[in-house]
């Protein structure tokens, strides 16, 4: 069964150091359809030990989608994504890339760390809102994802 | 002058031959003169002597017969006596005279008185024409001298005689002068013909004719001549040629004698030449210039080794060099070296140009460049050094490094600033947009109409700026994210160029024809991405028309020459330079929009491939963009560039 169907409000961790990219994406996903939850954390340390439920993070949900900027501080992104699918735990997440660049050597890397897909930021807004409510509806509506 | 005849004796007597033969001449003419005069004389004197015997007979028989008869006086009897004497035919006359002187009896009287009888003694026997012989004798009887008998003898006969035989003589003479003189001549001829030959021979042998020889024509002392004159010819033939071939061989000599002086002298010249130039060379030289002995001390030192180390040159002569000039640390490796090189000639820094240090006089350490080299003089090694101070080149090859790596260093950061600020620029600019746009979207209309205004303005510089940021990050790019190259088809390139161009061609109308085009070496991106700005350029910049635009190559010696054609609007030649500089625009945004890039980066990929862009074109006709792209690819162009920023990216 899809996420909408389940009539509780969707688990997204954003992982991203910049206040700016948060709300902007808390303001994209706001424009949307689903009833999210967005947890956010700024750092790849914060990351793993929200997922792993560690520290001040005793509690925290399971996420349903991660949104993984890859230029993070203390641990970076890349790290982050390779730890997230070596656990068997957590590897069946859908980790969203989200990020700048378009380098193709981090989306070649990304998707060999079984990124479940890379997404360029688009410089526009209209288009990054555009992009966002599409990986909502993608991921939320259009994708099954196994139970918890 | 000398006479004629004087002349022809000259040439007679010229020739032994003439000598000869007028010796001979004037002999035989003497015998022929002598006979000429004598025999007619003795014959003329034996004919009288003959005649006279003849006479004296008769006149005795006369006187005899009469002498009776004219005692007796008796006439008959006389002139009967007298017959006797008148039966000789050359009977003149007869005269007989009595003592008394009275003439008895007569024959021829008048004859005999023309003879003048009387006048007859012992010397005068001839008449005064000589035609008669006289005679006269006494008549004698008993002892007693009765009367005298004159008479006289015809010597008209005799002299007929004489007359004759002395014609005779003289032809004989002539006769015998003239064969003699003929004889004389033949013989002579004969005689001297080997001689002549001989002569002639002689004058060809001295004329310089070897190969003469006298003829051999008889075995008397002029054929025992010829052979004598044949052997010394012989001898001196061999004797010449041996001469000649010691003259050959002395010409010889002395030509090489002339030519070793000749080269001598050249040689002598080229020395003194080598010499003032040695001197000039190393009086003026820059460098030092510094010889070295067998035993290791300087035997020469030049001007500019005085100036180098501070040592006039009768300071350094003599002294050794290891020790004037060399620190210490350097002493047992030359030692080393040096003794090796004095037996043969030979060391590792022989032949070497080595960068060592020098001690001036004043003690200080330089830093020189020195080459050595090895010269055996009588037999032992010498060694020349050619040094020089290197302290100033030294500092300018650690200043040229240093601003060398500072360029490097300066470039590498300038191309990843470049790569790293726009890069890094795109994230602050990406909020500055995206929140003036979320601005704009969630407060338009609700604020005043200069909100409005200063937003849409703000919104608009945004976006302007993330292109220019884009293209700017294009830009570093084509150096810091190229690929290697590789055997590209500009076929597939251009059809790929075409396809991202597809919706522009439509939306234009434009045709676009193209030739054949080569596969060369190239980043595949990179001249896709030049087709796409020159092409695409040739579409946008169209005038009323719509776009025509012509793709083709040519093949240059070592290149690739391609050619982008088009009907366009043209450019002014002014600006031919400035269209390919980053971010220059020739037209206002509203005319035509972009940020003045793509020529930019079209240029920069072209120089990065080796090659060169230029434009020919003509305001309102058109234009022609041309690019070349070598055929043989060398590596990459920009290599440092490619590879300092690439790591840094």
């Amino acid at each position: 069964m899809n996420m909408k169907q389940s009539g509780r409000p969707v688990e997204i961790l954003l992982v991203e150091d910049n206040p700016g990219d948060v709300r902007l994406t808390l303001e994209a996903l706001r424009e949307g359809k689903m009833r999210n939850n967005l947890s956010v954390v700024e750092d790849g340390v914060e990351a793993l030990a929200f997922l792993c439920r560690e520290g001040r993070h005793v509690g925290a949900p399971r996420p349903d989608l991660i949104f993984l900027d890859l230029n993070l501080p203390k641990k970076d992104g890349r790290e982050v994504l390779a730890q997230i699918k070596a656990d068997e735990n957590l590897k069946s997440i859908p980790v969203v890339v989200l990020t700048t660049s378009k380098a193709e050597e981090d989306i070649i890397k990304t998707y060999n760390l079984h990124a479940n897909c890379y997404v360029t930021k688009p410089v526009d807004l209209e288009q990054f809102i555009k992009v966002v409510k599409l990986l909502e509806d993608f991921w939320f509506t259009i994708v099954k994802l196994p139970q918890g | 002058m000398e006479s004629f005849p004087r002349l022809f004796l000259k040439a007679q007597f010229s020739t032994i031959r003439g000598k000869l033969a007028s010796l001979i001449i004037f002999l035989i003419g003497g015998i022929s003169f002598f006979i000429f005069i004598y025999f007619p004389a003795r014959l003329e004197e034996q004919a009288i002597r003959a005649i006279a015997a003849k006479a004296q007979s008769i006149t005795r028989m006369t006187a005899f017969s009469v002498s009776a008869a004219l005692f007796f006086e008796d006439l008959e009897s006389i002139e009967g006596a007298l017959e006797g004497a008148k039966q000789n035919q050359d009977l003149v006359y007869v005269v007989i005279r009595a003592e008394s002187g009275r003439v008895t009896a007569a024959f021829n009287r008048d004859k005999a008185e023309e003879a003048n009888f009387i006048q007859t003694n012992e010397d005068n026997h001839l008449s005064g024409d000589g035609m008669i012989y006289k005679t006269m004798t006494p008549i004698v009887l008993n002892g007693r001298e009765i009367g005298e008998l004159y008479l006289g003898l015809s010597l008209e006969k005799l002299r007929t005689e004489i007359k004759w035989s002395r014609r005779t003589i003289a032809l004989v003479s002539l006769f015998i002068f003239i064969f003699g003189m003929i004889a004389v001549y033949g013989i002579s001829v004969v005689a001297t013909r080997p001689l002549s030959q001989m002569v002639e021979t002689v004058e060809q042998i001295s004329k310089g004719d070897l190969t003469r020889r006298a003829v051999i024509s008889s075995q008397d002392e002029v054929g025992h001549l010829a052979r004598s004159f044949n052997l010394m010819v012989d001898n001196l033939e061999s004797a010449y040629g041996e001469l000649q071939n010691v003259n050959q061989s002395l010409e010889k000599r002395a030509k090489e004698l002339r030519q070793e002086i000749n080269e001598r002298k050249r040689a002598e010249e080229a020395l003194r030449e080598s010499e003032e130039r040695f001197r000039t060379i190393s009086t003026t030289a820059k460098d030092a210039i510094i010889m070295v002995d067998n035993k290791g001390n300087i035997s020469y030192w030049n001007p500019a080794a005085e100036g180098i180390f501070g040592y006039l040159s009768q300071e350094a002569i003599g002294r050794e060099l290891h020790v004037l000039l060399a620190p210490k640390r350097y002493h047992e490796a030359y030692h080393k070296g040096f003794s090796r090189f004095t037996e043969t000639g030979q060391g590792d820094a022989i032949g070497e140009t080595l960068e060592l240090e020098a001690i001036r006089k004043d003690g200080t350490e330089f830093p020189i460049e020195i080459s050595l080299s090895a010269i055996k003089i009588k037999g032992s090694w010498h060694a020349v050094a050619i040094l020089r101070d290197t302290t100033e080149r030294k500092q300018a090859e650690a200043k040229l490094k240093q601003t060398l790596s500072k360029l490097e260093r300066s470039n590498g950061e300038l191309q990843h600033f470049a790569y790293v600020a726009s890069h890094d620029l795109q994230e602050p600019l990406r909020m500055v947009a995206s929140y003036v746009q979320l601005l704009q979207r969630r407060y338009k209309s609700k604020l005043d109409a200069d909100a409005d205004d200063f937003i849409a303005y703000a919104v608009d510089g945004s976006k302007r700026m993330q292109n220019l940021i884009n293209d700017l990050l294009a830009y570093s790019r084509v150096g810091t994210r190229g690929k290697e190259f590789e055997m590209t088809n500009c076929q597939v390139v251009v059809d790929r160029a075409l396809t991202n161009l597809q919706v522009s061609v439509e939306e234009s109308g434009a045709e676009i024809t193209r030739e054949p085009l080569p596969t060369v070496m190239a980043d595949g991106v990179q001249l896709g991405q030049l087709f796409q700005n020159l092409i695409g350029n040739a579409i946008k910049f169209h005038g009323d028309h719509p776009p025509r635009v012509h793709v083709c190559a040519q093949a240059k010696e070592n290149e690739w020459e391609f050619s982008v054609q088009d009907n366009g609007i043209g450019i002014a030649p002014q600006f031919a330079d400035r269209i390919f500089q980053i971010f220059q625009r020739l037209h206002t945004r509203t005319e035509y929009p972009g940020t003045g890039i793509g020529l930019a980066v079209s240029k920069k990929i072209v120089e990065r491939h080796g090659g060169r862009i230029w434009l020919e074109s003509e305001l309102g006709k058109g234009s022609t963009f041309h690019f070349t792209i070598p055929k043989e690819m060398r590596k990459e162009v920009d290599q440092y560039e490619y590879e300092a920023v690439g790591q840094a990216g």
